[in-house]
């Protein structure tokens, strides 16, 4: 037979590089590796910060010591082991660029691969970033632009020198230091990410959009992004992450706090593309991030995630709908190959009345991948007239994947409605078969078919967004039906 | 155009073909008729590539290359097309993306350069009014939720967007109601030329009074048992197949 | 090594139970201790106990004192019938074939569950069943608890190649009752074979019920449990089917009734552990009061376990400001050619249902019972024996009526 059989494709595919595995050769400044208390006071030093803020590190280390690793997603992995991470690495000179000619030729190549040249966005989308490399944000676009409507978008540190007083307001509102082993650890050593404030009543003209990469090698990354949106403003926020390719697993544990007052909306989408690891499971980020949003009367806030890489993730952006009326969504899609593993999901909390969440989870598995949703809808006493609707569907692409969905559903309230509903089957042969008779070849009938499957996750990223996580998703199931 | 030559196929074991021979030339439209489970549907899987079934003999010629060696995206980059008799729903996928998808592959695996969007938008206009597809429809995902008859309508509209050499129809007036079997038939016949064919599989003969076949076949039992013109059709409308069973039994 | 710990709940359960007249062996007495050493009541910690609470069993007061059902009751007219009185088979019943209730020893299989220990050392009765015929019969076990006492049945169901049969297990206690009911069931299902178990508990208001089957299905075998927790103040039923053979159906169905501080919870696992079977999971309820619910499925479909079919589904709904439902359907799938689909929902009836059916002139009452009644009878649809389900179908008008 003529054909191009799948074996022979996955022959090809095996050895096709991570796109953005490549290394930035810029010089980096690190500090010892391991974690204890000097440790946490140099990186505080380094990063000239108050003393409240040193205390809050501090505390959260205290708190870190006594606590264990969660092990209840299915996922397993080798523990990271905490003494032999760096927890600073930063571009050498990378205090405040005066203007982009400043920038490291070597970095703006990076962000060029990566596809995110500052130039080309500024331009075509006008989208403002911010660019955390390794721990240390480097290049924040749009500024001033922002600045005239009084949106404050910058680096965490930056904003722990400008706006000590609304950093310390909120920080850790939301995602206390205490809520979980990640959390207190990010809280302890966390070195850099993105703070966003967007005043009352405005609607913030453009995307904000934050890229994270991990550069140098036996480090972590440990960010903490906390995006206010004061009562009525809006924004919507994007977040994309890589990292190079390296055989030892990389930790990234960050924090992301929203908090959308009376009115607000916020629109948070991630594409994360950490290194996966390769083929046979080598390396690899280990991605344990905590997320979660607050919601007060009316306001609204909707993560949208496309989850491509990783070798072990574990993330469950959440809303906690305090005030009544308040709307959270969740649209997600997970895709996991060869040896990924992702326990991914959502939390909705329902403590107002006439509150509103809606969770659409579309998980594919590939290779030897194990893909789970695990979500939470929890209706308080006081929560009338909820309303909830989760629909999560698995796609099976081999038979020696897995996927995996695990709902908790508690309610306390009679007026509620909850609705759930899940269904894990293979691509459909049929759906296969036709695109072929079309003239379609099948690897690009999988990726329509999957895109199509995705189709109401993808519509909710703006539209720059939506294309790289079409290609994205094209390009981490090549070769993947077995 | 297109020669198969005593095709002997299974599924599961169980021989639905037996010996089929019919050979169809440029500019011809051939209807086959025949009794439910008779094998037409597996005909025209074969035709177009799907993998179930197995080929245990014969031969089948189509354009000049050896069909059954072809994968089915091949044959339809060759200009073969198949008309399902049940239009599979790929939810999420725009029939626009869809077709523009096929299309571009096709171009592509003849080594032709991308349709611009411009061209390939008012080749979408023109052709759904072929087949009165309303242009919404387009927009929407391949299939989901449209009527039986949509359906229908949606894979003769397909067909006028990829111009195919062999066009095999199964079963399209299945479903439709008087207009749209009109309609459809009108667009069947707009498409017919000197260098393409078409093979209408149908259970009535109401069809061939639109689209009037050169030759009538009469599918029974993994055979081709009886050809003849479109008299056939309503010489079988008004006896049924059980003469023509008997006929073959004898035989 | 772990540590012995130094006084747990189950040892203070412990000292008022008397250990098991019957003969255990040695081997089996010391696996259970030692389960029952290292382990304490769980808690929310623990997973699959994460919202069910057993401390109360120690407020139990096993006295022995006599509380006569009012209305006792069997279901199947023409079934065979042995009835166990406050954990104890009742003497002078006619032997029935099939049906073994004395032991020289007990089977030594169990699992590592400490109730399931606590089941073994303390059993108060073993009965084995057995369907050697394919001419379905139905067995009735009635379990009548007519004073506070703790309760360890033990239960064989063997359904023999290629045989039917139809076991009812009826439990019941007066409304005033507070025992505790700990009852173990093993059930094998041969090849060809067909079981169907209905499952009734209708105990006191202040009874603990805590039951566990552990089903083993051959090849081409059907396997039905019904299960209707209708009242008591604790009930909680772990149902685990491995599905060993090819071509098995496996139906799970069940209906609750929850009313004032009962709490219930059903956990149920099928495993499909290989290829080619079907499996329906139907689980519906009413919450009312301060009740609560508790429902787990979970559905594995192992690696290999190819074309696998399975359905799970759970509705609930809560008609009170202090009652709650907690709901967990899982899916865990390691093969690829399968469809399985879940789905729960939780809410109140449809105002827009009541509404049309006062507008034809019912109450309001009658109006919201037609539609619990409604919502309950889907379950209902699926017990093929019409005893079982016209009691329950009785027992439900009365709950709303009450
Ligand atoms: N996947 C399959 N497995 C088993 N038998 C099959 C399969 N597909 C088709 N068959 C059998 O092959 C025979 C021919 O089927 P086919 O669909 O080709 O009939 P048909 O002539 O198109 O009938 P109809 O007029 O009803 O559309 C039937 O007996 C059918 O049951
Ligand atoms: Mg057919």
């Amino acid at each position: 037979m003529g054909q191009y059989t799948e074996n022979e494709l996955a022959k090809d595919l095996e050895n096709q590089d991570y796109k953005f595995g490549f290394v930035t050769d810029v010089e980096t400044e690190t500090i010892p590796v391991g974690l204890n208390e000097d440790i946490i006071r140099l990186i505080s030093s380094k990063k000239e910060e108050p003393a409240w803020l040193l205390d809050y590190r501090l505390n959260a280390y205290k708190t870190w010591l006594t606590m264990s690793e969660p092990d209840w997603a299915h996922v397993r992995y080798k523990k990271p082991e905490f003494q032999k991470i760096t927890y600073y690495a930063a571009p050498k000179q990378t205090k405040k660029y005066e203007s982009w000619d400043d920038v490291d030729p070597e970095m703006k190549e990076t962000m060029a691969k990566l596809g995110i040249s500052l130039e080309e966005q500024k331009r075509l989308t006008g989208v403002a970033v911010d660019f955390v490399m390794d721990s240390v944000s480097v290049a924040t676009s749009f500024k001033s632009k922002l600045k005239e409507l009084g949106i404050i978008f910058c680096s965490f540190s930056e904003a722990v020198q400008e706006y000590p007083e609304l950093v310390r307001e909120h920080m850790g509102t939301i995602i206390p230091h205490t809520d979980n082993f990640y959390a207190a650890l990010n809280a302890a050593v966390f070195t850099d990410g993105s703070f966003c404030y967007i005043p009352k009543g405005v609607r913030c003209p453009m995307e904000l959009s934050t890229y994270f990469r991990i550069n140098a090698g036996g480090t972590g990354q440990f960010e903490r992004t906390l995006v206010v949106a004061d009562e009525g403003a809006y924004v919507s926020y994007l977040e994309g992450c890589t990292a190079p390719q390296r055989d030892e697993n990389q930790l990234h544990a960050a924090v992301v706090e929203l908090k959308a007052l009376k009115d607000a909306e916020i629109k948070y989408s991630t594409v994360q593309n950490w290194y996966p690891g390769d083929k046979n499971g080598v390396g690899g980020v280990f991605n344990f991030v905590t997320k979660r949003g607050l919601c007060e009367t009316n306001a609204k806030i909707s993560w949208t995630q496309v989850e491509t890489g990783s070798a072990v993730t574990w993330k469950y952006p959440s809303c906690i709908l305090k005030g009544d009326h308040s709307v959270g969504e969740f649209y997600s899609v997970a895709v996991t190959n060869n040896h990924q593993q992702a326990d991914t999901g959502t939390k909705m909390i329902h403590l107002g009345k006439h509150t509103k969440s809606t969770i659409i989870s579309k998980g594919i598995s590939a290779g030897d991948s194990q893909n789970s949703y695990r979500g939470l809808v929890q209706i308080h006493k006081n929560a009338h007239k909820s309303r909830n609707f989760s629909q999560c569907d698995s796609l099976l692409m081999t038979d020696h994947c897995g996927a995996h969905t695990f709902p908790y559903i508690e309610c306390k309230n009679p007026s509620a409605q909850i609705e759930h509903e899940a269904t894990t089957s293979k691509i459909g042969e049929d759906q296969l078969f036709y695109c072929k008779q079309r003239g379609i070849s099948e690897e690009k009938a999988i990726s329509l078919i999957v895109n199509g499957y995705c189709k109401e996750v993808l519509n909710q990223l703006p539209m720059e967004f939506a294309v790289e996580a079409q290609k994205l998703l094209a390009i981490s199931l090549e070769g993947s039906v077995g | 155009m297109i020669e198969i030559k005593n095709l002997h196929a299974n599924i599961e074991g169980k021989e639905i073909l037996k010996g089929l021979t019919l050979t169809v030339n440029a500019g011809e439209v051939h209807a086959i008729m025949g009794p439910n489970g008779a094998g037409k549907s597996t005909l025209a899987s074969i035709l177009a590539g799907r993998e179930e079934y197995e080929i245990t003999e014969g031969e089948v010629t189509f354009e000049g290359a050896d069909l059954l060696d072809l994968s089915t995206e091949e044959r339809a980059h060759l200009g073969l097309f198949l008309a399902f008799q049940y239009p599979v729903e790929i939810p999420g996928v725009s029939n626009v993306n869809f077709l523009r998808t096929a299309i571009n592959e096709t171009r592509e695996a003849k080594g032709e350069d991308p349709i611009s969007a411009k061209e390939f938008m008012a080749m979408v206009r023109e052709k759904s009014k072929i087949v009165e597809l309303d242009s919404k429809l387009a927009s929407r995902s391949v299939n989901e939720g449209f009527s039986g008859g949509e359906k229908k309508r949606n894979e003769i509209f397909q067909m006028a967007m990829l111009n195919p050499k062999l066009a095999v129809l199964d079963e399209t007036d299945s479903g439709l109601d008087i207009d749209a079997l009109r309609i459809v038939a009108n667009g069947v016949n707009t498409l017919k030329s000197a260098d393409n064919a078409s093979i209408v599989i149908t259970h009535y003969q109401r069809l061939l009074d639109y689209i009037v076949p050169d030759f009538v076949h009469v599918l029974h039992d993994g055979k081709i048992v009886k050809t003849g013109n479109k008299d056939l059709a309503l010489e079988l409308e008004e006896k049924g197949y059980d003469w023509i069973k008997e006929e073959t039994q004898v035989g | 090594m772990e540590e012995v710990l130094t006084q747990t709940k189950f040892d203070i359960l412990r000292t008022g139970l008397r250990p098991t007249a019957l003969n255990i062996s040695d081997a089996l007495k010391e696996k259970a201790n030692n389960v029952l050493n290292y382990s304490d009541f769980p808690t929310r910690k623990n997973e699959a106990w994460k919202y069910t609470n057993v401390n109360g069993l120690n407020k139990l007061v096993f006295d022995g004192k006599n509380i006569p059902i009012s209305e006792p009751f069997t279901i199947a007219n023409r079934s065979k019938k042995i009835h166990i009185t406050n954990g104890q088979v009742s003497e002078g019943q006619s032997a029935i074939p099939g049906v073994k209730t004395s032991w020289d020893v007990l089977p030594e299989f169990f699992t590592d569950d400490p109730f399931d220990a606590l089941n073994a050392l303390y059993c108060t009765s073993a009965i084995q069943v057995e369907f050697d015929d394919s001419e379905n019969e139905t067995i009735e076990l009635i379990f009548e608890n007519t004073a506070n006492s703790a309760i360890f049945p033990r239960l064989f169901i063997q359904c023999n190649k290629g045989a039917k049969g139809t076991v009812i297990l009826n439990f019941q206690g007066a409304e005033q009752n507070a025992s505790f009911i700990n009852v173990s069931t093993y059930v094998n299902v041969g090849e060809n074979a067909n079981l169907s178990i209905h499952k009734i508990q209708k105990n006191g208001a202040d009874t603990f019920d805590l039951q566990r089957e552990y089903v083993d299905q051959a090849a081409n075998s059907t396997f039905t449990m019904n299960t209707f927790p209708l009242s008591g103040r604790l009930t909680r039923n772990d149902l685990k089917i491995n599905v060993n053979g090819n071509n098995c159906e496996t139906f799970m169905n069940g209906a609750y009734t929850l009313k004032g501080k009962s709490h219930c919870d059903n956990h149920t696992t099928v495993d499909h552990k290989v290829a080619h079977c079907y499996s329906k999971e139907l689980y519906k309820g009413v919450i009312d009061d301060r009740a609560t619910n508790v429902f787990n499925g979970k559905v594995f479909v192992r690696k290999d376990a190819q074309k696998i079919n399975a359905f799970q589904s759970n509705a609930n709904i809560l008609l009170s400001d202090t009652g709650t439902v907690n709901s967990k359907p899982e899916l865990e799938i390691y093969a690829d050619d399968v469809k399985c689909s879940h789905g729960s929902t939780t809410g109140q009836l449809d105002d827009e249902a009541v509404f049309y059916l006062r507008s034809r002139g019912l109450s309001e009452k009658a109006a919201k019972e037609l539609l619990v009644k409604a919502f309950l009878g889907e379950v209902l649809e699926e017990v093929e024996n019409e005893e079982v389900k016209s009691y329950v179908e009785a027992q439900i008008e009365k709950h709303f009526s009450a």
